[in-house]
């Protein structure tokens, strides 16, 4: 048997039209039926798959999906999954933070790196989970911290906490929400003479959408002087450099309380002394699109001010959840999704309801034009299903093997590192089933030798220490199946996997062992990373 | 009755063993790559711009005009390995000189570099050429720098900064693991595998087809193969001699036609914004010493039909970005949008530099197809390199690359 | 075969995918529904007037120079300036070098000064001396990195390099002195010190004294403060006394500039040309918010210019 490879690669939304040349009739667009439509939903708003009952209610009852939905909404991992949502565009959650818990006397290292790249994006998530006002991105006077950040960071952590709570700086820093955090400025750094240029650029493309670098940079043969001194005036005076750095510099100089001075190149600390640095430095005093401002608390209020820090949330969402940059069709739907953002209070609940209501995001297949019928399982979301379904979370020296790169498997597993890969995969690849092997074995051990000890056993048919019968090892796959792969089984598979649990405990004598490999053949189901 | 596990493999046999197609074009020569990239941007007047002439440059202290046959270069004292170099490889070796990439960031200088856009959408260099030539389990594998897949991922794989990959394969992951799981059952991967060709098969049902499915058919089968590869530490990983001699190891081994490496640089840095010259002067000489050794160990290992890989592998040298033709305040230079690239290995036409930078050291306009400078015509793009490294593995790259013909001057 | 993989088209390429002609903005547009903004927020009231700044900028510049040889929780140059004296704490270890006149000595490693100050780090200095009949000088030039840990447990790590040059007569007394330096600090990291709220400071400059005395001093620099006054920076300051001539010696020049904890910046420019043709040199100037005038700052700097040893 030829299996023929790599026929035609193509963007897996890109819809399927009747062919022209064929004479069909034109196809309506397909949505999802029910229990197809609820293991997405489950997955993009709480990062687990619907429970057997959840899929068999809403089986006997299509329309409680919308039920599904405002509960999900109100579920804590809700903010779990905006978190990851946003981490794609703000690319702060890297594992190799200048310093260190060695030099800033953090308790773990593996704990710190992570906590300092989430701390933007737990804010954010905050401000979505809550119903709190999209302009409380930049506006909070407060931040998140867990217990290892609140080690190193000056803020009010509640003592005997453990997990990520609202915190507020005590080192008087001005307040503008994730502008206003280190986690923002530790990933986004500046050197002395790019007087912040570049942090103003992340400003841009995280929050307005408007990435200044996306522009060409077009050198025409002027004369360009490269000289400090009369570089710094060609950037504001010289038509070639002007398009980008009239805007970019002003809104650099907002941010030089951000200076570090010590030898690890950043600090927990603000710099309220170097506040003013612009003036040795651009000359250029703070301004935001030509609207002067005097700190970071206005810079906060004029992003919020800004229409495309609304659209940017909105469209940023979309893509998120949709699992595809944002195409001409999009924007009419995106237009009015802004508008009931807005009128509703700039709550993000809001867009999300319009974007899992879409059609675009119920498509079954390709008859839905810029549909997205079906989307590769991001790293994140294979962690968090896994460790629902069976409680193994695969960490290394405190490392997530699926969240860090150092040690961990992200980028093999399709993920974005945020530095050398942006975006996260869209297509499976030889190292992403890799990993989903080896995370299968490592978690179906995992279940197997701690099922007893969950208030909701995987094994709810039989024990899997006890040998079961026929009847019951059937059973039991079946469960097995629909928990896992939120799928009914068929009797072929059923019947593969009996055969390759007998096999094992043939070979072993131990139903546990053969319960582990029949667990880790479902979770190897390629099912698994689709939804 | 339940089956046995002799009756369970003699049912599941007759699905295991995929083939991958063939390439239908004959007689095409099979080429490799190994793509080395200074991640940062690398200096062009250290090494590859001798514009001593040139009004709008300063050279680095020390440097002098050198040449070796047809290959004009910075010459220094403290780096002989780039006259070596050129020396013993400038036969075949082409330095392509004003490189535009319209951008001074990192981020979308790579993309430009590697792929022509900045939209992040499309292939990279060694994804393409992965892809194009005669199939292999991976395609394009990346030991270490930016990858950009594009469409094709499925061709494209990382090693992981620390050698993940191969402990993924012949590691126990329990051994990487905090938490105890128990018993992990081993020895049944075959059979395992091949239930998951069958759901991956109804999947690819389910989906109807498409690329999706495609890709996950192709991936299953290729980590069939993955698992059966032997012979080669995927895990050297750790610096550039390490990377290189393991980029020899897996073209000998076929296990894919594109590798990409970084280079080290000075303590891992290109991006010289301060001391300039001694950044970009130890990775230079790092560099070419290390791209002395990998064609000396490509020209004494073979391929696996037995004929050395110095037949087969071109050599890529490049960076995202070159830096500012003058010193800033902390006697570094900054990004700038020219840089240049290098390219070595069979059916280049060697011994010569194409194009140039002017005394501004922006690049010169060039005729790619007729292979003479040209005011009137833009500045090279990494389009062209891309398009002539296509056209050097011997497949059109007009499909892939529609507007950017190759740089003739360098298909021998 | 191969020839599929690329005859099929290339998906739709996304570079315009974002509908804006040059790719860079969302083009979701206004719609129907305009964003009208935040409500306007009365700003944080300003926390010191005109006397506060002058008494703010009289501290900033104590603690910048280090008027008062001292602690590092009172200043921060005096204290850095420990480092480049003899024993015991840092050790020096030296060895000539070139000639008998010139002489290398590094320090490294970690001690406690007799007074409980804690130093960490490393340093190199080289001293050169000349002399003969009529004339002697020297000059020294160092660098140090390293970490202050004062006997409450304060701490500033920081890096610094220093020039200084000295001419002597032939009693040995000093002619004339240069000094030009940098240092940069991060902060430090016990609670209740003055430094705890800020991320660090920095200063740059040099000065000048002379046997008939002359005095000049030149700082560019950055300290954080305490109180309602939070930071304290001055840009192109300079300072002259009577002897160099300047149409108002003892008069200063540059921008010094105040920050209060609710983000306010005082701006005082001195500049000592204007007075030639102002007329008033009376060490007074006006201190303005968003360029609007809230008064005039009389700080009491004469200390700075009549003083005869500059910390560091």
């Amino acid at each position: 048997m030829v299996i023929l490879l790599l026929a035609c690669a193509g963007d897996p939304a890109e819809s399927r039209r009747p062919s022209e040349d064929s004479g069909a009739e034109e196809v309506a667009p397909a949505q999802m039926d029910a229990e197809r439509l609820l293991v997405r939903l489950s997955l993009d708003l709480r990062g687990v798959r619907p429970s057997p009952a959840e899929l068999d209610a809403v089986k006997a009852d299509p329309t409680s999906v919308d039920a599904s939905i405002e509960a999900w909404l109100a579920d804590p991992a809700f903010e779990r999954r905006m978190m990851e949502l946003w981490a794609v565009p703000f690319r702060t959650r890297l594992d190799d933070y200048p310093g260190g818990a060695d030099v800033f006397g953090a308790s773990s290292e593996a704990r710190f790196q992570a906590a300092i790249g989430e701390e933007p994006l737990r804010l954010i998530a905050r401000v979505a989970a809550d119903d709190r006002p999209w302009t409380d991105v930049v506006t909070a006077d407060w931040t998140m911290s867990d217990a290892v950040l609140a080690e190193v960071w000056p803020v009010d952590y509640p003592d005997g906490a453990e997990g990520w709570e609202e915190v507020h700086y005590t080192d008087g820093r001005p307040s503008a929400g994730v502008l206003s955090t280190n986690g923002m400025w530790w990933r986004y750094g500046s050197t002395i003479e790019n007087y912040n240029r570049g942090r103003a650029n992340a400003i841009a493309r995280v929050l307005l959408c408007d990435d200044f670098l996306h522009r060409p940079v077009s050198f025409s043969r002027t004369n360009i002087s490269l000289e400090s001194d009369s570089l710094l005036e060609q950037t504001q005076t010289d038509p070639n450099c002007t398009t980008c750095h009239v805007a970019v510099d002003p809104l650099g100089s907002y941010l030089f309380g951000f200076t570090y001075y010590d030898t690890a190149f950043v600090s927990p600390t603000y710099n309220f002394a170097a506040e003013r640095d612009w003036a040795n430095g651009t000359t250029i005093a703070p301004s935001y699109f030509g609207e002067p401002g005097d700190g970071l608390r206005d810079l906060g209020r004029q992003v919020a001010n800004d229409p495309r820090f609304v659209s940017c949330a909105v469209e940023t969402t979309w893509t998120g959840l949709m699992a595809r940059a944002a195409v001409g069709g999009d924007f009419d739907t995106l237009s009015d999704i802004r508008d009931d953002f807005i009128l509703g209070g700039l709550k993000m609940k809001d867009v999300v309801r319009r974007v899992v209501a879409d059609p675009r995001y119920r498509a079954a297949d390709g008859t839905v034009a810029d549909g997205a019928p079906y989307k590769l399982v991001p790293v994140e979301l294979l962690a968090s299903q896994v460790e629902a379904l069976t409680g193994f979370r695969w960490t290394f020296y405190e490392y997530d093997m699926l969240g860090t790169d150092l040690y961990g498997l992200r980028l093999l597993a399709g993920g974005a590192d945020g530095v050398y890969v942006t975006t996260p995969a869209t297509q499976p690849n030889t190292t992403l089933l890799l990993v989903q092997s080896r995370l299968a074995a490592l978690a179906a051990g995992y279940a197997v030798e701690h099922d007893a000890e969950r208030a909701d056993p995987l094994f709810d048919v039989v024990a899997p220490d006890v040998e079961p019968t026929d009847e019951q090892l059937l059973a039991q796959l079946r469960s097995l199946s629909l928990r896992v792969l939120s799928q009914r089984a068929s009797d072929a598979d059923v019947a593969d996997a009996a055969a390759l649990w007998e096999a094992a405990y043939v070979d072993s004598g131990s139903p546990s062992e053969a319960w582990a490999l029949a667990l880790t053949l479902l979770l190897r189901d390629p099912a698994l990373l689709v939804y | 009755m339940r089956p046995s596990r002799r009756m369970l493999l003699q049912g599941l046999g007759a699905l295991v063993g995929t083939t991958l197609a063939r390439p239908a074009r004959a007689g095409t020569p099979t080429r490799r790559f190994v793509f080395v990239v200074s991640d940062g941007g690398w200096d062009p007047l250290t090494a590859f711009a001798p514009l001593f002439d040139a009004s709008g440059v300063q050279m680095g202290a020390g440097a002098e005009p050198g040449r070796v046959g047809g290959i004009d270069f910075v010459d220094h004292p403290d780096r002989p390995s780039v006259r070596s170099f050129f020396e013993r490889w400038g036969g075949q070796a082409a330095v392509v000189n004003g490189v535009s990439v319209p951008s001074v960031s990192h981020d979308v200088c790579r993309l430009l570099a590697l792929t022509g856009s900045s939209g992040g959408d499309r292939a990279d260099w060694p994804t393409l050429l992965g892809v194009s030539t005669a199939p292999t389990t991976l395609p394009s594998l990346v030991l270490s720098g930016p990858s950009f897949p594009g469409p094709y991922g499925v061709a494209s794989a990382r090693a992981g900064s620390s050698g993940q990959l191969a402990s993924l394969l012949s590691g126990r992951p329990q051994d990487q693991s905090d938490t105890w799981v128990g018993t992990v059952p081993r020895g049944y991967d075959s059979e395992v595998d091949a239930l998951v060709a069958t759901r991956t098969a109804a999947l690819s049902a389910r989906l109807g087809g498409g690329a999706l499915a495609d890709a996950f058919t192709d991936a299953h089968a290729r980590l069939q193969q993955l698992r059966e590869f032997r012979g080669v530490d995927l895990s050297s990983v750790w610096d550039q001699p390490s990377r290189l001699d393991l980029a020899v190891q897996v073209l000998s081994a076929g296990l894919s036609r594109a590798v990409t490496l970084t280079s080290d640089g000075q303590y891992g840095i290109w991006d010289s914004h301060t001391d300039n010259d001694d950044v970009q002067g130890y990775g230079f000489e790092l560099l070419f010493s290390g791209l002395n050794d990998l064609l000396e160990q490509l020209a004494r290992t073979n391929d696996p039909e037995g004929v050395p890989l110095s037949e087969s592998t071109i050599v890529v040298a490049l960076s995202e970005m070159g830096r500012t033709p003058q010193y800033n305040a902390s006697n570094g230079r900054d990004h700038w949008p020219y840089t240049s690239v290098l390219v070595v290995g069979p059916g280049v036409a060697g011994d010569q530099v194409v194009s140039g930078f002017d005394d501004g050291f922006y690049g010169l306009g060039y005729d790619p197809e007729r292979g003479v400078a040209d005011e009137s015509a833009p500045a090279l793009s990494p389009e062209h390199v891309g398009a002539t490294l296509l056209a050097l593995a011997g497949v059109d790259p007009t499909e892939a690359i529609p507007n950017a013909p190759p740089i003739a001057p360098l298909l021998g | 075969m191969y020839a599929l993989l690329l005859a099929c088209s290339e998906p739709s390429p996304v570079d315009d995918a974002k509908g804006g002609e040059d790719g860079t903005t969302s083009p979701v547009d206004d719609g129907a529904v305009t964003w009208e903004g935040l409500p306007d927020e009365e700003p944080l009231p300003m926390l010191l007037d005109a006397d506060g700044v002058a008494g703010a900028l009289d501290e900033g510049f104590a603690r910048l120079v280090g008027m008062d040889a001292g602690r590092l929780d009172e200043n921060i140059a005096a204290t850095w300036a420990r480092l480049d004296r003899d024993g015991p704490c840092p050790e020096y270890y030296g060895a000539n070098i070139g000639s008998d006149y010139t002489y290398e000595d590094w320090w490294s490693g970690g001690c406690v000064d007799p007074d409980g100050t804690a130093v960490d780090g490393y340093g190199q200095r080289t001293t050169a001396s000349w002399g003969g009949e009529g004339s002697a000088g020297s000059y020294a030039t160092g660098y140090f990195e390293g970490t202050i840990t004062s006997p409450e447990g304060w701490k500033a790590g920081g890096f610094g390099y220093y020039y200084l040059e000295e001419a002597r007569d032939t009693d040995g007394q000093s002619v004339w002195r240069y000094l030009i330096g940098e240092l940069s600090a991060e902060a430090a990291d016990t609670d209740g010190s003055w430094l705890e709220r800020s991320a660090g400071y920095a200063m740059s400059g040099g000065a000048w004294w002379d046997r008939w005395g002359g005095v000049w001093m030149a700082v560019d620099g950055n300290v954080p403060l305490e109180g309602d006054a939070v930071a304290f920076s001055v840009l192109g300051v300079e300072a002259y006394s009577t002897s160099w001539g300047y149409p108002c010696p003892g008069e200063y020049a540059g921008t010094w500039s105040v920050r209060d904890a609710n983000g306010w910046w005082y701006v005082v420019d001195f500049d000592a040309d204007e007075y030639e043709t102002d007329g008033t040199c009376d060490g007074c100037a006006e201190v303005l918010v968003d360029g609007v005038s809230i008064g005039t700052a009389c700080p009491d700097l004469e200390p700075m210019i009549s003083m005869e040893v500059i910390a560091w």
